[in-house]
């Protein structure tokens, strides 16, 4: 007979009812016999049946106890909106808050019971978070870069070559103007991030055979988990912390989503990843060693004063 | 005398998105279609920063040029644009000739095509046999025309 799986709506043949496993997405499924006898209705008051698709995100788990008999084993959790696709009726900030903790805090739980199909509040979600923790960040790293980098140009004038020019652009870049572009420009950034990003893991989840759920899955655990990037507001550690936490979200609810193995997960996410890391490192170093040559030039010049 | 007849049974039906909505291909093409524009009117040469892989190895990395080819593209100098990075030439083509047919797509109202998965599967593969190819071509060729 044919069946099909209630997760990712992947068909398949199969011989017997009862408790199978779908061979697209690897999610345990129920096929119910119709021959089988209807389960008797509790009597009324000794329990009530659950809500289809299970509580609501971010509602307190229901009261245990009492007596009635066993309830039958529960089906498997249907998806639910976000409480952010829901901030009509829930208000924006709490909802906004809401979704931030459960994605942030309880990524297996939310990314496991999140609907795939409403990107439009996923990505608002995202581009918001980034957005906001960029434009404070942009605004710390002028009103601090403004007072060290007067030092640096100093320095500046022993340099020659292209650690001088590398210095320049640095200046360039933290200057006022530079900052209110970075600004303005942010949610474009943090769309074609999303976006772009989302491509990459997908590609690398279809190499690693874990992408069961479709690319909208994979874009909605991308946007969510973008909205670590809030953290970029903190000064110092935040813009750190962010993307670390950010790959870790990615792991666990891509996982979750696509009910595929951590570690198929974890290569999606980490090889596109460390290419990066290295690429950042490198770059850091070499800036680093720039900054620190001008700080070099700098001392000598004081102590020949 | 009407014989009674069997129920049909449930027709089963494809998902299909629907065909005029603004969706994930459009944003896809609008992120093309940006990339065009940076690469026609925006002096992204002048940067002028180095590769760290390059300056550190001596060797090109697998992203070595890109810049290069989709600027030269861009501008129309073809020939170039492939002396630069061939894979990065032939991407961004794909990438821009993705979003006027995507536009094609949306005014016509047609519906956007399903990519059968084992054909995904073999697109992956010639995919990073051509990623691996274009970097061993760079490493040979060197960087630039």
């Amino acid at each position: 007979m044919l069946a099909r799986c209630a997760r990712c709506q992947g068909t398949f043949t199969t011989d017997h009812y009862g408790r199978q496993r779908c061979p697209h997405c690897g999610s345990d499924l129920v096929l119910a016999d119709p021959n089988a006898p209807q389960p008797t209705v509790p009597a009324e008051g000794a329990g009530s049946a659950p809500p289809e698709g299970g509580p609501p995100l971010g509602a307190p788990p229901p009261p245990s106890g009492g007596w009635a008999p066993l309830p039958p084993p529960p089906p498997a959790p249907g998806e639910v909106p976000s409480p952010f696709a829901e901030r009509a009726r829930r208000g924006f900030f709490s909802s906004f808050f809401e979704t931030w903790k459960l994605a942030s805090v309880e990524p297996q739980a939310f990314f496991a019971r999140v609907r795939t199909d409403q990107l439009a509040s996923a990505v608002l979600f995202g581009v918001l978070a980034s957005w906001v923790g960029s434009a404070v960040a942009a605004l710390f790293g002028w009103l601090g870069g403004a007072a060290w980098m007067g030092a640096v140009r100093q320095a500046m004038q022993g340099i020659p070559g292209e650690r001088s020019q590398i210095l320049e652009r640095l200046a360039v870049a933290m200057g006022g103007g530079a900052t209110l572009i970075r600004v303005v420009l942010a949610p474009v950034f943090a769309v074609v991030f999303i976006f772009v990003g989302a491509g990459i893991l997908h590609l690398f989840l279809l190499l690693f055979r874990g992408g069961a759920r479709g690319f909208h899955a994979t874009l909605t655990v991308m946007a969510y988990s973008s909205g670590v990037y809030l953290l970029s507001a903190v000064p110092v550690c935040g813009g750190v912390v962010a993307p670390i936490w950010q790959a870790v979200i990615l792991v666990i609810g891509l996982a979750a989503v696509h009910r595929c193995s951590m570690g198929k997960s974890a290569g999606a996410v980490l090889v596109p990843l460390l290419l990066c890391v290295c690429c950042a490192c490198l770059a850091g170093f070499a800036l680093a060693g720039a900054i620190a040559t001008a700080l070099g030039h700098l001392q000598g010049g004081v102590s020949n004063l | 005398m009407i014989a009674d007849r069997e129920p049909a049974p449930p027709s089963v039906e494809r998902f299909r998105p629907p065909r005029t909505r603004l969706g994930v291909p459009e944003v896809y093409a609008a992120v093309a279609l940006l990339s065009f524009l940076v690469a026609r009117f925006v002096p992204v040469l002048d940067l002028d920063y180095p590769c760290v892989f390059l300056t550190l190895t001596g060797h090109p990395c697998a992203t070595c040029g890109m810049t290069h080819a989709f600027v030269r593209l861009a501008h129309g100098q073809v020939a170039e644009a492939f002396r630069w990075n061939p894979l990065g030439a032939l991407f961004a083509a794909a990438a821009w000739a993705f979003a006027a047919l995507d536009l094609v797509r949306v005014v016509a109202g047609l519906s956007f095509p399903v990519v059968p998965r084992e054909k995904l599967g073999l697109w992956l593969r010639v995919g990073v046999a051509a990623f691996f190819a274009n970097w061993a071509y760079l490493w040979l060729h060197g960087l630039g025309p």
